[in-house]
């Protein structure tokens, strides 16, 4: 009886530690195809451009409106301090260091994630990765490592646009709309904020990247259960993706700044 | 479709060299990518304490930057800066350096003071006037060794106290008691004195209190002879006029002037009294009508009595006016 009652507790665990591990494989199974011959470049620039250039008014709006309410927010409460200058710093950093890399990151598993789990998943449950493997095609080739190599590159690439925009938006409420020191706006700018804050808010986009991209495929990739079962993993995946790279981004700020 | 004649590569590329873009944009607005384009030269300059200085901390003359600090080293337990200077900025050799925060809390900056020689400093060369700036750390050092040195003091003073010094000091201090119960007698001896010449001295001191406010305050003569500048200005005014009078005097303007100084007046008054002195001869001789009237004593007398006669019909108009005035009423009434 003890023992049925461990095991019933352990079950969920080791379920968990079951996913981690696979997760964990097929991330290295997609490093590895990765360096392998031969190269399937325009497969990963269709999924470059699905999770890249689709993606880029989302984006655009996320950091404008991003930037905009940032600037609002922190000039009540600098002003309260007469520091109103300081409010470009504020949407400079924060935009740069935070809310760009995960903003995007949040806004790109919930439009690419979702459809790379929901793709996977019925490629899956119609057969199709089985009838590749049968045709001594590696799944993993074909479909993880282009979406994993153009999650990864692609990231950085709308989180730098998402900056911008977001210091744009932030510049236009600030300064045209609540009349902040135009000089001190961009001075204070250009004097806190380092290229080191941008290239760290990249790297860290790129890491969502790999996670999301990861961790989508593996849910997709291991679907169970017809229609339904694309449904709960297409769900599974994008509320994964966001918490973990939630959880990272703790990690990885701690660690860079 | 016509977006699908667009090959994904290009699109993807497009997306990719626009991100580049903003990127190389915002590193060269934000300025520090770029430190190959800073030329200038470096000079040196060594600080006992470097807290809170960093590279890339600003180098400013007069509030402008004109450099950065590059490299911070100890040489010899103190720190040794060295500033990079932009390429043509001219400093003195006899300038001065010091560190300054930017407010209380502010980062720190190096400000060079300039000097005023006309040599001026070359790669290399080092800045040796440093003025050391406020460190609080330091002001609390100072205070706590004051504080150790001032216990030390005391510590020394009741060493010198041996036993002699002690017998004295208790000696002088009977004599203080004895001295200070004589005192108690006299006062009490005087209580009354004391007390009223301690009564009239406020008194006294409270009426000079209000005589010094009214003066303060420009009220009575006294304060306005303190306070009124009109007094000073009038006596002022006063004396030049009477400077400028004996001046004319002296040079014989204006009649006085011409008092003072004009002969012919003299002559003619002295003329003028010997005339007189005809005349009222001629007058007491009883010459002429003057003489006459002054020496016949039968107008004198005549006069008299013409006076009497008037005299009296006046006295005889005053007895008759209430009676005619009286009249005058009751002719009104009825």
């Amino acid at each position: 009886m003890f023992d049925a009652v461990t095991k019933k507790g352990l079950t969920p665990l080791l379920g968990i530690l079951k996913e981690l591990g696979n997760i964990g494989i097929m991330f290295l199974q997609s490093i590895y195809w990765t360096f392998r011959r031969p190269f399937k470049l325009n497969y990963i620039f269709k999924q470059m451009e699905f999770i890249g250039v689709n993606s880029i008014s989302v984006v655009i709006i996320t950091g404008t409106f991003t930037g905009m309410v940032l600037a609002l927010q922190s000039y009540y409460g600098f002003r309260k301090f007469g520091a109103e200058g300081l409010v470009g710093t504020t949407v400079a950093l924060s935009m740069t260091r935070e809310l760009g890399p995960v903003l995007t990151s949040l806004m790109v598993t919930g439009r690419a994630g979702s459809a790379m789990a929901a793709e996977l998943g019925s490629m899956r449950v119609t057969e199709q990765i089985d009838a590749l493997i049968v045709m001594a095609l590696n799944p993993i080739k074909y479909l993880v490592v282009p979406r994993v190599i153009a999650s990864f590159l692609m990231f950085p690439v709308l989180t730098s646009i998402a900056n911008f925009v977001g210091i744009i938006g932030g510049y236009l409420v600030g300064v045209k709309l609540l009349g902040i020191n135009e000089g001190a706006f961009i001075n204070k700018i250009i004097k806190y904020l380092d290229p080191e804050d941008i290239y760290n808010g990249l790297i860290k986009a790129a890491v969502f990247g790999i996670i999301m991209s990861v961790i989508s495929c593996y849910k997709g990739f291991y679907t169970r259960g017809g229609a339904e079962g694309v449904g709960r993993s297409t769900t599974e995946a994008v509320v994964m993706s966001s918490v973990t790279i939630l959880v990272t981004d703790y990690v990885l700020t701690s660690l860079m700044f | 479709m016509s977006s699908s004649k667009i090959s994904p590569e290009l699109k993807v590329g497009i997306l990719v060299l626009v991100s580049i873009m903003i990127l190389f944009y915002m590193s060269f607005r934000i300025g520090r990518l770029g430190t190959f384009r800073e030329g200038g030269y470096e000079i040196t300059v060594t600080f006992a304490n470097a807290n809170g200085l960093d590279r890339r901390s600003p180098v400013q003359i007069a509030g402008v930057e004109v450099g950065k600090v590059k490299n911070i080293a100890l040489d010899s337990y103190k720190a040794m800066l060295t500033l990079t200077i932009k390429e043509g900025v001219k400093v003195p050799v006899d300038s001065k350096i010091i560190v300054k925060a930017q407010g209380l809390l502010g980062d720190k900056y190096i400000e060079i003071l300039p000097g005023t020689e006309k040599k001026f400093l070359a790669q290399g060369d080092r800045i040796k006037d440093v003025i050391p700036g406020i460190d609080f750390n330091e002001i609390f050092t100072q205070v706590n060794v004051a504080a150790k040195n001032f216990g030390e003091t005391m510590g020394e003073f009741k060493d010198i106290l041996g036993d002699k010094e002690k017998t004295n000091i208790k000696k002088s201090i009977a004599n203080i008691e004895s001295l200070s119960g004589d005192f108690r007698t006299f006062m009490t001896d005087n209580k009354g004195n004391i007390t009223r010449v301690v009564n009239n001295t406020a008194v006294v001191s409270e009426k000079l209190s209000s005589i010094a406010k009214d003066i303060e305050q420009g009220k009575g003569t006294l304060g306005l002879l303190v306070k009124d500048d009109k007094l000073y200005n009038d006596a002022k005014e006063t004396v030049t006029s009477l400077k400028n009078i004996t001046k004319d005097i002296e040079e014989g303007k204006g009649t006085l002037g011409k008092f003072a100084k004009d002969e012919t007046l003299y002559n003619d008054t002295k003329e003028a009294v010997s005339n007189i002195k005809e005349f009222t001869d001629g007058i007491k001789k009883g010459e002429g009508t003057l003489g006459k009237l002054v020496k016949d004593e039968s107008l004198y007398n005549e006069t008299e009595k013409a006076m009497k006669k008037i005299q009296k019909g006046a006295e005889g108009l005053e007895e008759i006016t209430p009676v005619t005035i009286l009249g005058t009423i009751f002719g009104f009434l009825f």
